[in-house]
């Protein structure tokens, strides 16, 4: 008859990493009206949609008065990944607030939340652009990153293959929230407006703005 | 590789050629490549057409060296008569 | 070894099922039956390597856990790994922390990517890594089966890669319970993938590629070697390929696992194997009217598209990969293809003086 000893046990080594505490870097806010400022909207060269949305806000930032600068970064590594990472640190160098995007992948999504640390880590007013299915990524890869409280503006998803009125359509509802993220002190009813321009009128039968 | 294996069985598969005066020589068996290269050696057959054909050889050496050795293994079998 | 240990101790029932049940309740098991990493476990592997048990080898993402030589011993513990092999396990990591392997983005990627290491060196055999026939799956040795699995659970345990949690791969894939082989360099007709990447032959290194996943080709009509090469090119610029997504087809490598029997034919057609990597790029193309409208103008936005509509895999040859493994039943090949935002780097194995 075989005995075992149910007391018995082993030491063993817990093999995870010590998890530190939490570093929360401070976050930034624009706390001024638009017009004056230079605020930057970072695009990926992988997605059309938000490539389309930035250049919706774009107009909107110079038609509120602000002046922009866009930066587009298309690689991770090598040269590309160098050169992007060095445009990144320039353009946050030279502007007064940015909107990073986009994330609707993961890596890509991880990417964005880097740059858009990168951008916070220069005292700059930062939001980052996801897509909804990518919130809960971006908001763990920015903590991880040490800027737990980085801005996360979230966009529907799936939103790559939306057609462009619908695109457009998203840009003009979220714009209110992308000033909001950013901190800029604008009056709602200026939020909302925009200039319409002569294209649109055209469609809109001569309505003016 | 087993190379006692490998001589063993190229001498007993010499055995059944030596009466039409030919033989088996294992010129080398390297476990690094897998590879047993044997060669047929006619020089005391006085009919070389009665020697087992090639192809057949080929295929009694194969099964023979895979009862005795383990693992894959690469058969060349060098053949003056191909 | 007279190494002081400081990972925190934890006392476990010594019923082998309770160690497992511990890991799968705390999410750091992997699902499988894992080996208690006692303190002898532990010392035993650290004595084989020449870094001190409080050597950083990095942070790995990504939850940039610091992966100090005694954690990654801890995990390699759990795994059943030698301590010969164990210097493997820790050449892995360093390659993997080397910037352009892009562990940032891979270990949090959509994709299945997932690291896949590929050994050379003449310390193969007692290491136990498999090269031969179920080189990549069912050759059962020692070294592969443990090394890769090592890897893995470091990136778990350490760095906090988790599916569905902090890592967003769709599907993960079987390497990401590890995968670890080594290259048929005495069949290979041409020069180890460690040395024609600047190692001395007599090194063993480990070279980590970001790979997708293992996808098996095969032919069973044609002996022809510019035949079979023109195949595989073909078959590895396949229209969904990550290679195609990108706009930076300079980056990526695409491995091609040859055969030792289709290996010796390749290497009289190409003797040297830069023309055989030459040639394969020659043909790893697809024409643009292969993919729709939409991703069409995409492609040629990215620059993709060349004078003739052709769209290349990628941009140079030195990124198609010949690596000789695998059995003699010959027939087969399989690729490693690229995660695209990540180049394979390799790292010597260090061992301490007076190891095996």
């Amino acid at each position: 008859m075989t005995v075992t000893d149910t007391r018995a046990t082993l030491t063993i080594r817990r093999p995870t990493a010590p998890r530190p505490e939490p570093v929360r870097a401070p976050t930034f806010k624009l706390g001024t009206p638009l017009a004056g400022r230079r605020i930057g909207l970072r695009t990926d060269g992988a997605w059309r949609s938000w490539v389309l949305i930035a250049g919706e806000w774009d107009e909107r930032l110079r038609d509120a008065g602000a002046e922009t600068l866009q930066v587009e970064t298309n690689a991770q590594i090598g040269d590309g990944g160098r050169t992007d990472r060095r445009n990144i640190d320039a353009w946050s160098d030279e502007i007064d607030g940015g909107i990073v995007g986009l994330g609707t992948c993961g890596s890509c999504t991880s990417f964005s939340v880097q740059d858009a640390v990168a951008l916070e880590s220069h005292s700059k007013p930062s939001v980052v652009v996801v897509t909804s299915e990518f919130e809960t990524h971006a908001r763990n890869m920015a903590s991880f990153l040490g800027h737990g409280d980085l801005e996360v503006l979230v966009l529907p998803y799936p939103l790559e293959a939306r057609p462009d009125d619908e695109l457009r359509a998203i840009a003009a509802e979220y714009w209110p929230k992308a000033l909001e993220l950013l901190g800029a002190a604008e009056r709602p009813d200026r939020a909302a407006a925009r200039t319409v321009r002569p294209s649109e009128r055209d469609q809109q039968g001569g309505a003016t703005g | 590789m087993d190379q006692e294996a490998v001589a063993e069985t190229v001498d007993e598969m010499g055995a059944l050629l030596r009466s039409d005066g030919a033989d088996l020589r294992l010129v080398r068996a390297d476990p690094k490549t897998a590879r047993i290269e044997i060669a047929l050696e006619l020089d005391d057959a006085e009919c070389e057409d009665c020697v087992l054909p090639a192809e057949l050889l080929q295929q009694m050496i194969t099964d023979a060296l895979s009862r005795r050795v383990r693992g894959e293994f690469e058969l060349v079998l060098h053949d003056p008569r191909v | 070894m007279s190494a002081v240990l400081v990972s925190e101790q934890v006392e476990v029932a010594a019923d082998p099922t309770a160690l497992y049940e511990l890991s799968l309740a705390e999410g750091w098991g992997d699902g499988v039956p894992l080996l208690p990493p006692t303190d002898d476990a532990v010392l035993a592997l650290l004595d084989a390597t020449p870094y001190s048990p409080d050597h950083v080898v990095g942070a790995l993402p990504p939850q940039y856990g610091v992966a100090t030589i005694e954690l990654v011993a801890v995990n390699t513990a759990m795994t059943g790994c030698t301590a010969e092999a164990f210097p493997f396990v820790i050449a892995a990591l360093e390659a993997m922390l080397v910037p352009e392997w892009n562990a940032f983005g891979l270990t949090t990627t959509t994709s299945s990517v997932f690291a896949m290491l590929l050994v050379n060196g003449p310390g193969r055999d007692a290491a136990g890594i498999d090269y031969r026939a179920g080189c990549m799956g069912g050759a059962a040795g020692r070294g592969s089966m443990t090394i890769g699995r090592s890897v893995s659970l470091c990136l778990r345990n350490i760095g906090g890669q988790r599916a569905g949690e902090t890592s967003r791969t769709v599907f993960g894939q079987p390497a990401r319970f590890g995968l670890c082989f080594g290259e048929w360099e005495e069949r290979s007709p041409w020069p180890s993938l460690a040395v024609r990447r600047g190692c001395a032959a007599t090194d063993d290194v480990v070279t980590v590629h970001g790979g997708k996943g293992t996808f098996p080709l095969a032919d069973i009509h044609n002996d022809d070697p510019r035949d079979l090469l023109y195949l595989i090119a073909k078959s590895i610029a396949f229209p969904l390929s990550n290679m195609f997504l990108s706009g930076n087809p300079e980056n990526g490598d695409v491995v091609v696992a040859m055969n030792p029997m289709w290996a010796e034919r390749f290497g009289k057609a190409f003797p040297a194997v830069e023309d055989c990597q030459q040639y394969l790029w020659d043909h790893a193309w697809q024409p643009l009217a292969v993919w729709p409208e939409g991703n069409q103008q995409i492609l040629r936005d990215k620059g993709r598209v060349d004078a003739g509509d052709r769209v290349r895999l990628v941009a140079s040859p030195a990124q198609i990969v010949p690596f000789v493994c695998g059995g003699l039943g010959s027939l087969h090949a399989v690729a490693l293809p690229s995660f695209g935002e990540s180049q394979m780097q390799s790292a010597a194995v260090l061992r301490r003086t007076g190891s095996a």
